[in-house]
């Protein structure tokens, strides 16, 4: 790669030859095959550079929330099975008490706050600095939800398409005894085709749950195809209700 | 650098949606992830020579490879996003495999029938992360000199402020950055790795 080649590269790209230079330059390209490949290299050597450090701090945070992820489902794995031999006598007789006591008073409903797993939200990821989401995030995260409404809603208004927004500000609707305004936004999640879509239909459920409106509550947990990864707590739930 | 050959733009899978989680770092997207695909890598990898934290090790790294790919190569799938990732969980699994000759590998290798848009999706990411590394690799090789001025120029944007901060003119900075990118260029297309590659 010869000096004045790269200098002449590094000029086209960043656009400060005159036109009749860029001319000349877009010529040479097509006609010099050599000259095109190294152009090529230079420019993908160009873009490389750019991943690594114009997005570095992107992938960073999206290395940290894998991370975390990776090791709740692995780390869930391994204490399962390291417990379970502990304390299977202990389930076994759990599991007989429980059963007595279900014969006696089967009348008994599940109920919300035993399905409700309120996770901790993250949206002040990908260095953003946002001052309201950072304020929506805290509140969500220190249960206080009539708050955390308050600012999700405002989030919203700036993002209307944003479902994971609007999945959360369902949840805290939820905890707030909110209902109509709860599925207002969940309905409008599961008419749609995000990731969420599965995820807003177990928290209807969970909204008629807390509502004691069993039918209700059934009806919606059906919806829930068994491909979803929401389906066995749903099924679990289901066999309960 | 595209791929020029034209043809009729394949339908987009619903599962892009996934690839949009990803990229929007969407924690649930991820938690979904790991719920639905993890277990068939878990268990495939158990049958092959590995143990649990091995299968952590490959998610973990393909996950992120696809990311890369969504991000920088603009990845629009055209198949199921399991097939996808369990391709390229599975090949790079083979791959660990091969390097560490200790063990002695039995490979129950399933004849699995992927179809052509997955292994077109599967080696391009393939191929994408392979460019990375060895660029990663040549980048450290650099002069420190090159490596700060190209640290620079990239974090911050204007390159007129890289100079003011090096208090050298626009144009003699300007010929400096290309001056490394074109050393750098060099290094990577004379390395022996970038012979094995594609």
């Amino acid at each position: 790669m010869l000096e004045k080649d790269v200098e002449l590269f590094e000029a086209y790209l960043s656009e400060v030859l005159t036109n009749a230079e860029k001319n000349n330059f877009e010529q040479r390209l097509s006609s010099d095959a050599a000259f095109k490949t190294a152009f090529n290299a230079y420019q993908n050597t160009t873009r490389l550079l750019e991943q690594k450090f114009s997005a570095e701090e992107d992938l960073n945070a999206f290395k940290a929330n894998l991370n975390k992820q990776s090791n709740a489902y692995f780390n869930k794995e391994v204490t399962r099975k390291k417990t379970f031999s502990l304390y299977k006598y202990a389930a076994v007789a759990i599991l007989l008490i429980s059963a007595i006591g279900f014969y006696f008073m089967n009348s008994s409903q599940p109920e919300y706050a035993d399905y409700a797993q309120i996770d901790s939200i993250a949206l002040t990821q990908r260095g953003n600095t946002d001052e309201l989401a950072k304020k929506a995030e805290h509140a969500y995260n220190t249960k206080s939800f009539k708050e955390a409404t308050i600012y999700l809603e405002k989030l919203i208004q700036q993002d209307p398409t944003n479902e994971e927004l609007k999945l959360y500000n369902g949840i805290a609707l939820i905890e707030i005894d909110a209902f109509d305004k709860a599925f207002e936004n969940l309905i409008s999640i599961t008419e749609g085709s995000s990731a969420f879509k599965y995820e807003a239909q177990w928290y209807i459920a969970l909204a008629y749950l807390k509502q004691k409106q069993y039918n209700h509550a059934k009806a919606a947990l059906e919806k829930i195809p068994s491909n979803a990864p929401e389906y066995s707590k749903a099924d679990k739930l289901l066999s309960k209700l | 650098m595209t791929n020029s050959f034209v043809m009729a733009t394949p339908k987009i899978h619903e599962d892009q949606k996934i690839i949009d989680g990803l990229l929007h770092n969407s924690p649930l997207v991820i938690k979904s992830i790991y719920d639905r695909y993890a277990p068939k890598v878990v268990n495939f990898i158990k049958q092959n020579s590995g143990n649990e934290s091995d299968a952590q090790d490959i998610i973990q790294e393909v996950l992120i490879m696809i990311y890369n790919q969504a991000k920088f190569k603009n990845l629009k799938l055209t198949c199921p996003f399991d097939a996808y990732f369990f391709l390229l969980c599975k090949r790079k699994w083979f791959n660990e495999l091969k390097k560490s000759s200790l063990k002695e590998v039995t490979i129950s290798e399933e004849i699995v029938s992927t179809d052509e848009s997955t292994s077109k999706h599967a080696f391009e990411t393939e191929l994408e992360e392979e460019q990375q590394h060895l660029f990663d690799l040549m980048f450290e090789r650099l002069g420190n000199a090159c490596k700060e001025l190209l640290k620079m120029t990239f974090k911050i944007s204007s390159m007129e402020k890289v100079a003011e901060n090096l208090g050298v003119s626009y144009a003699y900075a300007r010929k400096k950055k290309s001056l490394c990118i074109g050393e750098l260029t060099k290094m990577i297309q004379t390395s022996k790795e970038f012979k094995q590659l594609k």
